[in-house]
């Protein structure tokens, strides 16, 4: 096919442009405000290197960008639509195309603000509202997948719901544990809300609650611990039991997994070295240590005043923090990381504080957890440097303050790597998609909602979901997460160097697997304009009108093609791909009104492609 | 090392025939007759299993070692299931009372235990272990999930790991293999260290069954669907043709996933026993996905002819034994589910005189439990004792030296009873890939770190 084909042409699709002479004019003001931008981004990593770093504060930036936008917004667009596009893909469940169109005419600093301000849309508050609950708190399991995946799908707080699903994969608890409390969902989905509250908060308040949370007890046995010889709860009672040592188990977790990792590291993520070794960040007697602080908690009474003992509860309640019981806390002195002691005879309150704001002002964290948030939301490979600007971020915020998340999120979204790592380094530069977040993308780009007249988003048929897509929320198989940060898979990727650590969940079965997912839901869900459905199998329907609307004659799909290569590719889409599409778009198979088909076949081949489980 | 077999290297376009898989091997190695067949099933037991409450010594002094270290969690003398092990006294060791299907097979000589296991670069003492400068090797990251069950699947040889090779990998890398399935199966495990390897494949068999994209069922004809089918394999073409890795890895595993999908769409076809009711008869408190994987394993067994395999290496799992907490119910739970399913796998292989003596099961787990208890459970240690079973096994022996169970004995290196272990996985696995066929020479290719072990240290002897 010759190039001068139409389709070669770029779409712009979101501007009608009618003169030569307009589009130079908005390329050349794109231009100009690119540099302004770039310029903005230059100072932020230069005094990031001079160690220090700015205040994100948007209140400094939104003005100068304002001044930028003033002209441009009547035009349609400041940001190009690509590119926000695939800022949208990086820190939301997906973009839909009405997204796209409005961070186009606003900035990336003015959208940030926008998220930041937007009430918290919490899962049980969505699940209270649906009159699921018959039986409060023992709703079903159903329920509890359909809560979240609602509140992601349709939430507007995207980025929030995004940071979210981000600590839920370090802080994990998971329901894949095989007794009653996977049957109470209403407890994780707490525990799930208290992620999305302090999604934008402090580091250091996140890791007490999250440390004193009854889920999270639960799953890593904190509760109940208690010091070396005593006996918890009458000898012979059932249940009871006499303690030979404490629980080590939140102890070694929270340090390996939720603060800062197995080996010291320098403030760019690499690990510091000593005659070429690793330096072990903890050792086996830290653990023991940290246990012992962790002793003399346990989940409160369901009875309001609190009337029973450590041992003796009554009815638990899930949805409180634990509160602690002197009388079972170790009161001896302890010695934490880098050698800090604390003294004997404190309680179990203040041990816990001084051990997590012992681990909190430990050097890895920064680097730890900031390097984990990269992963999770922009590329698999950051540079030393994207790490170190990350990193300095974490540990202030330009306002003297560590640990603030709201300027880690942002740093991470605004630096030059995310923002301009597909062109500098287009072959390290990205990540795999996980296929949760694929199948989220799906249902937004292609404009899901819920059938009317029924309150549940899944149904019979989405009991298999889970386990074809390898991958949900709060069901990791245990505290490491569907996978591990420093995974590389066999092949191109290893042989580079490189990890790809959503890549664990994709093998030769699995990556058939969750594209048949996909697909079924593609094929079986959609609304077909007439309002009638192809099946009944599910409550969630697509709505392709808005796409329909782009085909004004079926031999030409290029201006749908370019559509859903903005919403599902970024704009990424290569010249090759998109001859391959239209030779596979055989008009001669759809009547007219079948315009709905057309829209779904060609969705279907981009949302199989190896293409779409890439994020760039 | 060679590398015969990769499947990256066939084209998009092979899909179905099998005939190209053909040919492709370029040496002989052990298994060149059609009756040699053997199979490994790697049981692990996620999460570190606490063998001390399976295993169990039953004499006087030592039994009321184990139950002063852990009151709560300790099994009554007298529910105990004694067991009197080849070449030691009578009923000096007992099972754990939720096992009796496993000491049937140990009486049978079908069971084996292999005791104090454990990560290690080479022999340790204790005295070495604590010397302060750590001069002798010993693995990173004691006590940790993840680094623990790198050191168990991969055998690394170095404190900085930089393979991502396992010994189930390197060990099918031994053998030629022109079948359609790769040597490797993981059972509903996906991706695992144990049989990671850079040209050796594996596959994961997943327990919802083989479930396939609706233009690539069985051979179609439809030129809409071939239509479909053509420019799948054309996207994933063009990526795999990509300088951009994570593109180059996406479009080559989507292909070898949908040929192997199709090839295997017919050859699973041929499974025709359903084996899952032979496991009905066990309680499950595992949710039943262990004895569906055993279940699927047996089933693909029976069919190896048809899959043309001559060297299987199975890699399924029991979850739930990181213990630190309700440890009597839980462990207790999955010892019934462990002992019961093992025994039902093993009864329908060795009933066909052909298998009988051609699989053979081995237990892993990333550590033991410490002796002590935490109060209703039980934390992380290093050595442990596992099981080996089948025909292949000289049943009714414990290997290996049972450790003290004295806190702070001659085994345990910190008081509560974390036992420094006295046989290394290099040792345990090069007994198990002796056996499947790979000379001594080239063991170490498999185990790097059987080069610190001479002689007879070299198998353990636990294969009759």
């Amino acid at each position: 096919m010759p190039k001068s084909h139409p389709y070669f042409r770029r779409q712009p699709g979101l501007l009608k442009l009618t003169s030569f002479t307009t589009t130079l004019v908005i390329r050349f003001k794109r231009y100009w405000l690119s540099l302004g931008y770039a310029s903005l981004l230059i100072c932020t990593a230069a005094s990031a290197q001079a160690q220090t770093p700015p205040s994100l504060d948007a209140a400094r930036i939104t003005p100068i960008i304002n001044f930028l936008l003033l002209e441009e917004s009547t035009l349609g667009g400041t940001t190009e639509p690509e590119e926000a596009s695939r800022f949208l893909i990086q820190s939301t469940f997906g973009p839909r195309y009405s997204d796209i169109v409005q961070l186009s005419n606003s900035s990336y600093e003015r959208w940030l603000d926008s998220q930041f301000s937007l009430p918290i849309t919490k899962t049980v508050d969505f699940t209270e509202s649906q009159n699921w609950v018959s039986n409060y708190p023992l709703i079903i399991s159903g329920a509890g997948n359909s809560a979240l995946a609602n509140v992601m799908l349709n939430a507007p707080d995207q980025l929030r719901q995004r940071m979210a699903y981000a600590l839920s994969q370090i802080f994990v608890v998971s329901r894949e544990v095989n007794n009653g409390m996977n049957e109470r969902p209403l407890y994780y989905l707490d525990y799930y809300d208290l992620l999305l509250e302090n999604a934008f908060g402090n580091y250091r308040d996140l890791l007490e609650k999250v440390t004193k949370n009854s889920v999270m007890g639960f799953y890593l046995t904190l509760n109940l611990n208690a010091p070396a010889g005593t006996q918890v709860g009458p000898p012979a009672h059932p249940g009871s039991f006499f303690v030979s040592s404490p629980d080590e188990n939140y102890a070694r977790e929270v340090l390996q997994l939720f603060s800062i990792g197995l080996v010291k590291l320098n403030l760019d993520g690499t690990p510091e070295l000593d005659n070429g070794k690793t330096i072990p960040s903890y050792t086996q007697e830290t653990v023991e240590n940290f246990a012992r602080v962790f002793t003399g908690w346990n989940y409160q009474s369901g009875d309001t005043p609190q009337t029973s003992g450590f041992f003796n509860l009554g009815i638990p309640s899930h949805t409180k923090p634990m509160i602690s019981f002197d009388a079972f806390h170790d009161m001896g002195p302890k010695v934490l990381l880098n050698n800090t002691a604390i003294d004997a005879n404190q309680t179990a309150e203040q041990d816990l504080a001084d051990a997590l704001d012992n681990i909190f002002n430990h050097p890895n964290v920064g680097p730890f957890i900031g390097k984990l948030l990269i992963q999770h939301f922009v590329t698999s490979n950051p540079s030393p440097d994207y790490v170190a600007r990350v990193a300095t971020v974490f540990n202030d915020n330009g306002s003297g303050i560590r640990g603030d998340l709201k300027a880690v999120i942002s740093a991470i979204l605004l630096d030059t790597e995310a923002r301009n790592g597909h062109k500098t380094m287009p072959n390290q530069f990205g990540k795999f998609k996980e296929p949760f977040i694929r199948q989220l993308a799906l249902w937004r780009g292609l404009e899901a909602r819920r059938r009317t007249n029924n309150n549940n988003l899944f149904s019979a048929y989405d009991g298999i979901f889970f386990s074809r897509l390898k991958q949900f929320p709060l069901r990791a198989q245990s505290v490491f997460n569907f996978y591990q940060p420093d995974f590389s898979p066999a092949g191109p990727l290893s042989d580079a160097n490189m990890l790809a650590p959503e890549s664990q969940l994709i093998d030769t079965e699995s990556v058939v697997s969750i594209a048949t997912t996909h697909e079924e839901y593609l094929q079986r869900h959609h609304d077909n304009a007439g309002n009638s459905f192809a099946s009944s199998s599910t409550n969630l329907l697509f709505n392709t009108q808005s796409f329909e609307a782009l085909i004004t004659d079926i031999q030409q799909p290029e201006e749908l093609i370019e559509r859903l290569n903005l919403i599902f590719l970024g704009g990424s889409m290569s010249d090759e791909m998109r001859e391959i599409l239209l030779e596979v778009h055989d008009p001669s198979l759809y009547l007219v009104e079948d315009k709905w088909r057309v829209v779904i076949d060609l969705a279907n081949m981009i949302i199989l492609s190896p293409q779409f489980m890439i994020q760039k | 090392m060679t590398d015969r077999r990769n499947f990256l290297k066939l084209s998009a376009f092979s899909i179905g025939s099998l005939g190209l898989f053909d040919g492709l091997g370029n040496q002989a190695l052990a298994a060149t007759s059609p009756d040699d067949y053997k199979s490994l099933v790697v049981v692990n037991l996620n999460g570190g299993n606490d063998s001390l409450n399976m295993l169990i010594p039953n004499t006087d002094t030592e039994y009321q070692q184990y139950a002063t270290a852990r009151p709560q969690i300790a099994f009554n003398k007298s529910d105990l299931l004694p067991i009197s092990p080849i070449e030691m006294s009578a009923n000096s060791f007992a099972l754990s009372p939720r096992m009796s299907a496993m000491r049937e097979l140990f009486n049978d000589g079908d069971l084996s235990f292999v005791a104090n296991v454990g990560s290690l670069i080479g022999p340790i003492t204790k005295e070495a272990f604590l010397d302060p400068l750590r001069t002798q090797p010993r693995p990173s990251g004691l006590g940790g999930h993840n680094t623990q069950t790198a050191y168990w699947q991969a055998d690394h040889s170095n404190q900085i790991d930089t393979t991502k090779d396992g010994w189930g990998g390197r060990l099918a890398n031994e053998f030629i293999s022109n079948a359609v399935l790769p040597s490797n199966i993981s059972i509903n495990s996906g991706h695992n260290i144990l049989q990671s390897h850079a040209s050796e494949r594996f596959y994961n068999v997943s327990l919802n069954g083989l479930i396939s994209l609706r233009d690539f069922r069985n051979d179609q004809t439809n030129p809409a669907i071939r239509a479909r089918r053509n420019a799948l394999n054309s996207l994933n073409n063009l990526a795999a043709n990509s300088a951009d890795p994570f593109l180059k890895h996406a479009g080559q595993l989507f292909s070898e996933g949908l040929n192997l999908n199709l090839a295997l769409q017919n050859s699973l076809s041929s499974i025709t026993q359903d084996l899952s009711s032979r496991f009905s008869d066990s309680v499950s408190f595992s949710g039943g996905a262990f004895s569906a994987g055993l279940a699927r394993i047996a089933e693909l067994i029976l069919i190896r002819q048809q899959l043309g395999m001559r060297r299987q290496i199975f890699f399924v799992q029991l979850a739930g034994f990181d213990t630190h907490s309700k440890h009597a119910e839980n462990h207790g739970n999955l010892s019934e589910d462990l002992s019961n399913h093992l025994k039902a796998f093993n009864d329908i292989i060795t009933e066909n005189d052909q298998l009988r003596n051609s699989v053979l099961t081995v237990t892993t787990s990333e550590f033991g439990r410490n002796l002590a208890s935490n109060g209703d459970g039980t934390d992380h240690a290093w050595g442990a004792q596992h099981m080996v079973m089948g025909g292949p096994v000289d049943g009714g022996k414990i290997f290996g030296t049972f450790p003290s169970l004295e806190l702070d004995g001659a085994d345990d290196y910190n008081g509560l009873g974390r036992m420094i272990p006295t046989l290394s996985v290099s040792q345990y696995g090069a007994t198990v890939a002796k056996w499947f066929g790979v000379e001594d020479e080239n063991l170490e290719r498999v185990f790097p770190n059987l080069q610190n072990y001479q002689g007879s240290d070299r198998d353990i002897g636990f294969i009759s």
